[in-house]
């Protein structure tokens, strides 16, 4: 059960571990990573060369690091570190993926390039992940009749063979995927934090064997809840489906700003449920382009997945064997 | 980067040593270069003396020159060997211990691992499976750790004689660690069956392995069917030279009995096993008992095999087994502990009519049941997580084979169960996985022709020591000419007949302390409306023997099946409270623990012990209720709720004077307990527990 080189030097340079004391070395921001990808890209060398003696050294010397070199060979050792936590997570039943493992989601590479997370934890089937769907997203705290309007979108997902991809949070998500697995459809759940605490809950252990839930999360499975996880997960939620439904929304926060930055992007086209709420945020996203949907659910299923997700893009193509040209990992 | 010229190794060494002169054994320079320069995963089986951590001292005084953090050394031994210590004194290396019997240096052992004032951290195998180590030690260290250390890394090995679930949880730790963590096995025995058996769990290992005779060794063995022959020739054994060493014995009652019998014969012994310094037994703490031995302020620690491997004592003039070990590679693992820095040592193997059953039962335990299995996992069903404690109170399985039955789980290939803090859940792989019945039949066969070749090494008469060495591989062998069998010395020495009858008086006379239970269970006896911390538990009693074991203990079993006790058991028990007990307050009247099945039999022993004590027996108790037999049930919260309302006491005859409360056996206590609470509560005076045999020696 144990984990490719390739994945282990990039944990040992992105991940944040349990047992980490507060002056550890600091892993890679995300953005700190693409930087270092190009770099390694220029030295021709992929990630897991840099666990052999030497080979971070000499490269810096061709070509100076744009990265504290100290910095990255403390992070290289905490390889102790990661197989404590590595083998108490895939004993959970956890998985991990990079950007350059064959079965990583090809919805999220095609949509977002260099800003799909560099890594994956999940528990559950990953061709569930390949398979789009409708995300359902909205606030913690919602009127009654929002829920039910949730429920009843989320079993019409499920009906048309599609799953309801969502956040996992109280309110709008956990109503929505729960409609969705009772009715007998799949789910998808990006979650912000605790992926090792949710996986081994009853129920959702029963629907992961199942292979109907999968939950998966760019951040350590024992990761403990903070605002910024919460909102920089949400990107991802929208960019596995191919539409989206707002149920509700207020007019600041994480679905607010999850729902907005989609709008810009234009990942996938944004729907907005007619909450009877007045002081919802449901018609200022109306007002910034999005569209209201009734009754008539069919416009949610007939969106497509992004064209190009398996079109040759510079940055993440994977190299094609026994060729020089390299990839951002 | 580190590379570590032959030189600067070499001067490492003799300043480890202290001595200029020092050069390195054969394959010593050659491990520490592929360690070091090659960062490769060594194996190193070499005997005992040979100087494995020097291996990895010179590694980690080397890498610690070079920026790394400190090492890691995973080992059952407690502190490390007076030579260890002076030679990291030597290299000038810090190094501490964390074992579950130093909590009280914790603190100060973590804030030196804060200032990475550490070089060597040495750890007990459980501890990477403990959360708070993890959390609190571990964690100060774990992002730069230079280099692990695996000591007896024979028990990472399937093959039968040592596995442990702890050493499960450092192979699949180990194949997730990154290819520039270097890591280092070592281990004194390993046959090629286990060295395989080692480089298939964990890929990537080079094995470096040594001759393993041991040159000043002389091996004998015999047959010696009664302990109170085994006693005596120990007895004239240890009388007849000066020197110290380690009795084995398979159980922790046998090193009681052993080491209390040398001690009445004027020879200064102490029991070791695992548990021996829990609080109340009054025996110095382990590590103690060692320098003790090491110091020779001891002529003899009798020993189970929680005597860790690793123990090195230069001068061991002898390591005499008791019973017999279980396999050749464990026996060779402990009898090559004798005579490393001396002339002349004696390996003498002897054994008895009791070894083949104690083995067959340890077999039969080593592996969790499919039944017991099925019903933790049925239970975790149910929930999101439980402790074992939650687990006993819905399934009928005693709590340790619980925890066991746990332990081997999570470490199962996938596992089908985890531990996160102190509950337990079951993974996604549960539904998919199933106790692996055929390996774990192979594996009991395996054990099972492992003792037949303990059985042959016992009537060989060819040289023994060649013997181990084909068993372990060792291509080197050849005839020691220093056994028995190479002398030919092939006659049964003769024994004292008065110290074997001294020793068969003395095992009459071994009966134990029985300790009430002091708190019940909640929830388990609303009939009897008793709960919690018991006002006025049973006093101190007495059992007179083990079921089944030596003299009474088999007279017992017998009599069980004959439905009357015998006159000697009664005079025996008589003998015991009156003559060596003599309880104070002293017993007023007797009376007994009625019996469902065994017809009379146990009133009947009361009423006899009673007459011969000149006291009046009154039948208080009775049978309100029937139930199933209390041996049906396997730990204590099914105990208790089966005992609720079984009893009833006759208020009218209870005296007021201290009682005798007697039963023929005795297994987890409850019985007792509950018997004397009600009596207590019915206003009896203090009660004194008698019993003949208990089944469970372990708990008392």
């Amino acid at each position: 059960m144990s984990i490719p080189e390739r994945t282990q030097a990039v944990l040992l340079l992105t991940l944040r571990l349990p047992t980490s004391m507060s002056d550890a070395p600091q892993p890679l921001t995300p953005t700190e990573w693409n930087r270092f990808c190009q770099w390694l890209g220029t030295v021709s060398l992929c990630p897991e060369a840099l666990l052999e003696t030497g080979t971070l050294e000499s490269a810096d010397s061709a070509t100076p690091c744009p990265l504290d070199v100290d910095r990255i060979r403390s992070l290289l050792q905490r390889g102790m570190a990661l197989a404590v936590s590595m083998d108490k997570w895939t004993k959970a039943g956890i998985w991990v993926r990079t950007r350059s493992d064959s079965d990583y989601p090809e919805r999220l590479k095609a949509r977002l390039r260099s800003k799909a997370p560099p890594v994956l934890f999940g528990s559950g089937s990953i061709d569930l992940l390949n398979q789009g769907g409708v995300a359902m997203v909205g606030s913690r705290n919602v009127p009654s009749d929002d829920l039910d309007s949730a429920t009843r979108i989320a079993a019409a997902v499920s009906d048309a063979g599609l799953p309801v991809v969502s956040g996992g949070a109280r309110g709008v998500d956990q109503a929505s995927m729960a409609a969705a697995l009772e009715v007998g459809g799949t789910a998808i759940g990006v979650l912000s934090d605790s992926l090792l605490n949710r996986s081994l809950t009853a129920d959702v252990r029963e629907h992961i064997s199942a292979q109907s839930l999968t939950i998966v999360s760019p951040y350590s499975p024992e990761a403990r809840f903070s605002v910024g996880n919460a909102m920089g997960r949400n990107k991802f939620i929208y960019c596995l489906a191919d539409s989206a439904v707002v149920v509700h929304s207020g007019t600041k926060g994480g679905t607010w700003e999850g729902a907005n930055e989609t709008l810009r992007q234009g990942w996938v086209p944004v729907w907005v449920n007619r909450t009877q709420d007045r002081a919802a945020g449901n018609q200022a996203l109306i007002d910034a382009g999005a569209t209201w949907i009734d009754s008539e659910l069919d416009p949610l299923f007939r969106a497509s997945p992004p064209t190009d997700s398996k079109t040759n893009q510079p940055e993440l193509a994977t190299a094609a064997p026994g060729t020089t040209q390299l990839s951002l990992f | 980067m580190t590379v570590l010229e032959f030189d600067a190794a070499l001067r490492m060494l003799q300043a480890a040593v202290g001595s200029e002169s020092a050069t390195f054994h054969a394959d010593q320079w050659e491990s520490i270069d592929q360690l070091i320069n090659d960062r490769s995963r060594l194996l190193v089986v070499q005997r005992t003396g040979w100087g494995k951590s020097m291996v990895y001292f010179i590694a980690t005084r080397a890498l610690r020159d070079a920026g790394h953090g400190p090492t890691i050394i995973v080992s059952p031994l407690l502190a490390l060997m007076r030579n260890q210590i002076a030679a990291t004194t030597g290299l000038g290396l810090n190094s501490v211990t964390i074992n579950s019997t130093n909590p009280d240096d914790h603190l100060k052992i973590v804030e030196s691992l804060n200032t990475d004032e550490v070089d060597v951290l040495l750890i007990s195998p459980e501890r990477l499976s403990n959360q708070d180590f993890i959390n609190n030690v571990f964690a100060k260290i774990a992002d730069r750790v230079g280099l692990l250390v695996i000591d007896e890394a024979h028990c990472i090995s399937d093959w039968g004689h040592d596995f442990r679930p702890d050493y499960r949880l450092l192979r699949d730790i180990i194949r997730q660690l990154p290819q520039n963590i270097p890591v280092v096995g070592t281990t004194a025995t390993a046959n090629r069956r286990v060295c395989e058996d080692i480089n298939e769990q964990l890929a990537g290992f080079t094995t470096i392995r040594g001759p393993l005779a041991r040159e000043s060794l002389r091996l004998s063995a015999m047959r010696l069917v009664d302990k109170s022959e085994r006693l005596a020739w120990l007895t004239t054994y240890l009388g007849n030279q000066d020197g110290s060493g380690i009795v084995y014995v398979l159980t922790k009652r046998d090193a009681q009995v052993v080491s209390e019998w040398l001690n009445q014969q004027g020879i200064k012994a102490l029991p070791y096993y695992s548990g021996v310094d829990d609080a109340g037994r009054g025996s110095p703490p382990r590590e103690d008992l060692e320098q003790m031995l090491l110091g020779n302020q001891l002529r003899a620690l009798v020993a189970t095999t929680a005597l860790g491997m690793g123990f090195d004592k230069p001068d061991l003039a002898f390591v005499v087994h008791f019973q017999a070990a279980g396999s050749i590679v464990g026996y060779y693992q402990q009898v090559g502990r004798a005579g490393r820095g001396i002339a002349h040592a004696d390996g003498v193997l002897l054994s008895g009519t009791e070894d083949p059953e104690i083995h067959d039962f340890f077999r039969g335990s080593a592996f969790p049941d499919e039944d017991h299995v099925q019903q933790i996992l049925a239970a975790l069903r149910q929930v999101d997580g439980a402790t074992p404690r939650a687990i006993e109170e819905r399934v009928n399985v005693k709590l340790s084979k619980i925890q066991n039955a746990l332990k081997f789980l999570s470490v199962e290939e996938p596992p089908p169960v985890v531990k996160e803090g102190s509950k337990w859940s079951l993974t996604p792989h549960w539904e998919s996985w199933s106790l692996p019945t055929d390996r774990i039949a192979w594996l009991t066969a395996q054990r099972e022709r492992e003792w037949q070749d303990v059985e042959e090494y016992i009537d060989l008469t060819s040289c023994r020591m060649q013997f181990l060495q084909e068993q372990l591989d060792d291509s080197t062998s050849q005839p020691c000419g220093r056994c028995d069998n190479c002398e030919g010395d092939t006659e049964l020495p003769s024994l004292d007949g008065d110290l074997i009858r001294a020793a068969a008086l003395y095992l009459k006379r071994s009966e134990m302390p029985l300790e009430p239970r002091k708190q019940i269970p909640r929830d388990t006896l609303p009939i009897y409306d008793l709960g919690g911390r018991l006002s006025e538990p049973a006093c101190t009693g007495r059992i007179l023997s083990v079921w089944n074991d030596s003299a009474w203990g088999q007279m017992v079993a017998a009599d069980k099946k004959t439905g009357r006790i015998r006159e000697d058991l009664v005079d025996a028990m008589v003998e015991m409270i009156s003559k060596r007990w003599r309880p104070s307050p002293s017993p007023q009247w007797v009376t007994c623990v009625p019996s469902q099945s065994s017809e009379g039999l146990v009133r009947d022993l009361a009423g006899r012990v009673a007459a011969k004590m000149g006291l009046p027996f009154v039948e208080t108790i009775s049978i309100a209720r029937k139930r199933p037999p209390q041996k049906t049930q396997e730990n204590s919260v099914h105990q208790c709720r089966n005992l609720d309302g079984k009893f009833l006491i006759d208020e009218e005859s209870v005296q007021s004077g201290p009682v005798l409360l007697i039963d023929d056996i005795v297994d987890s206590r409850w019985t007792l307990t509950i018997c004397a609470a009600l009596l207590r509560k019915y206003n009896s005076g203090p009660v004194l527990p008698a019993v003949l045999a208990t089944t469970n020696p372990g708990s008392v």
